[in-house]
């Protein structure tokens, strides 16, 4: 029983190094993501999309430039909460008097908060596309994702061009 | 080519009308199709050998999602036998009769693109314009289909600032929407050449009009006029064969009008699940935005006021608020289950027949039974699905 005890507690006590190791290697891994993601940062799509960062949570809108070509606003479509999208996958429509017009997910994750000031104002996203006028909310599956997004300075000089 | 076609005597220009029927055309053209999907030509023009609205719909979705437009664009044109067709965001209780559509025998259907309700029948033709992204252009599609359209008979006809066709500077023959996706655009629109008129203005009249508070989008109507009223030889076999021809001439291509069938899973595979979608009442009621109808009902003989109050998600009740003036219990216990029963019921027929059937009321006092029946009376009204 000793020495069934004794391996016992040897174990428990591997385990406990082990897991002040993990606890000391994760911290040093959050914060090493925290000072890359700037909280408040926009990245944005070559389709118009952006996110923005806050915590683990992102915020999906469309750019100045997009709203501008869609035309006034007259309906928004938005994923229900607790919608899983992927990277890329149809997340709502826009229609505007043009067109309906698809938005797509910028990012992988899962909806948490749809902007439901916009049933009654979708005339929002025209007016303030970059605050009043955000879509929905949702989780960052994959972080690295934001990776291959542009930052503010390149999405300006990708609409130039 | 105007004068050519005024001079050719009436019953010769009958006959010239009818060369090839729509079978001969298909056998001839759809081997052509499947074949010149592989070569990869540049323009294409389609015309659906069907007219049933749900698979006509249901090809321009398969090729708005599956084709590769980088290279290759396509006029899509087809007909459909009478149906009303509602935009992507609209309510089909408000923008149409729909109880009256499902006793006539006429399909509903909701498009993908936006814009408004149109009443479909085989006097109405379907042009849908498919590009590649860098390529949507409204005006440039429309403006080929007047070019193609005067060019051929003596008709005054515009594009006014809304993009719609206007004949006389009065009259809209033409409605149009669109569809942008992340390659593949789409932009359709209707030409009325010699739509029932009646039929139109009975189809679009909605029942359901009074108190309702809705965030769908709403339809704009005008004043309409057929083509065909201007010069009678215009209809759907020579506007196909106009438009179709000025297509390819200002592609500055050759080509054929191809004729298919968009049932054929082997040039189409997985078409018929559009279709099966296209037909399904999730999407056709189930997509309508919230709405809800507040309506109160007064009856001086039984001298009884009943208040009404449905909320509608997803084309189902929501809430339901059934308010009787009338003080006796059994009333009250009439009103209170009818609105436990009423929640979570589709807005249609078959769900509401359930509950709305009339009781047996022989056990009550004469008032409270004809107060019972009234106010099963006012929920059919208000709910206007014709039960």
């Amino acid at each position: 029983h000793e020495v069934i005890g004794r391996c016992i507690f040897g174990q428990l006590n591997k385990l406990q190094k082990c897991k002040t190791i993990a606890k000391v290697t994760n911290i040093q891994c959050r914060n090493i993501s925290i000072s890359q993601r700037l909280l408040g940062v926009k990245y944005f799509t070559e389709k118009h999309e952006w996110v923005e960062v806050n915590g683990e949570v992102g915020t999906i809108g469309i750019s100045e430039f997009a709203q501008d070509q869609l035309g006034e606003v007259v309906y928004v479509q938005l994923p229900e909460i607790d919608t899983e999208l992927e990277l890329g996958q149809e997340a709502g429509v826009l229609e505007s008097v043009k067109a309906a017009s698809e938005v797509y997910s910028p990012i992988s994750g899962v909806v948490t908060e749809a902007n439901t000031a916009l049933e009654d104002a979708p005339k929002l996203v025209n007016d303030s596309c970059y605050e009043k006028g955000w879509l929905y909310k949702m989780t960052i599956r994959e972080p690295s994702e934001l990776d291959h997004l542009m930052k503010e300075e390149d999405y300006l000089k990708f609409i130039k061009d | 080519m105007k004068h050519t076609r005024k001079m050719i005597p009436l019953y010769t220009r009958l006959c010239f009308r009818r060369i090839l029927t729509t079978k001969e055309s298909f056998l001839l053209c759809n081997q052509r199709y499947s074949q010149s999907l592989k070569s990869n030509p540049s323009h294409q023009v389609l015309v659906s050998t069907t007219d049933d609205i749900y698979t006509n719909l249901a090809l321009e979705e398969w090729l708005y999602e599956k084709e590769n437009l980088t290279d290759k664009s396509i006029l899509f044109m087809w007909q459909n036998k009478p149906s009303v067709v509602i935009g992507r965001h609209q309510n089909p209780w408000l923008e149409c009769n729909v109880p009256r559509l499902r006793d006539c025998g006429i399909d509903l259907a909701r498009r993908i693109s936006g814009g408004g309700c149109v009443y479909h029948d085989l006097g109405n033709l379907n042009c849908s314009f498919l590009k590649a992204k860098p390529l949507y252009n409204r005006r440039q599609n429309l403006d080929l289909v007047v070019r193609a359209i005067t060019s051929h008979w003596d008709v005054d006809l515009q594009v006014n600032v809304r993009e719609d066709i206007v004949l006389e500077g009065l009259y809209k023959v033409s409605g149009t929407a669109s569809k942008l996706g992340k390659h593949n655009t789409f932009h359709h629109f209707t030409l009325l050449h010699d739509v029932n008129v009646e039929n139109l203005e009975m189809a679009l009249e909605s029942p359901m009009k009074m108190g309702v508070q809705s965030k769908a989008t709403e339809s704009t109507r005008s004043r309409i006029k057929n083509l065909s009223e201007c010069d009678f030889t215009i209809d759907f076999m020579s506007l196909v064969d106009v438009i179709g021809h000025q297509f390819y001439k200002e592609a500055g291509v050759q080509g054929e009008i191809e004729w298919i069938n968009p049932k054929d899973e082997s040039i189409f595979p997985g078409v018929s699940e559009f279709r099966k979608l296209a037909e399904g009442w999730e999407w056709k009621f189930g997509k309508t935005p919230k709405f809800s109808t507040n309506r109160t009902f007064t009856s001086d003989k039984l001298g009884t006021e009943l208040s009404l109050i449905c909320n509608f998600e997803k084309g189902r009740i929501h809430k339901a608020e059934i308010v009787c003036d009338c003080s006796t219990t059994t009333v009250k216990d009439y009103t209170d289950t009818l609105q436990r029963e009423l929640l979570g019921q589709r807005l249609c027929r078959e769900d509401l027949n359930q509950v709305l059937k009339v009781h047996d009321l022989s056990h009550l006092v004469r008032h409270e039974q004809l107060v019972i029946e009234w106010i099963n009376q006012c929920c059919v009204q208000a709910l206007c699905t014709g039960v």
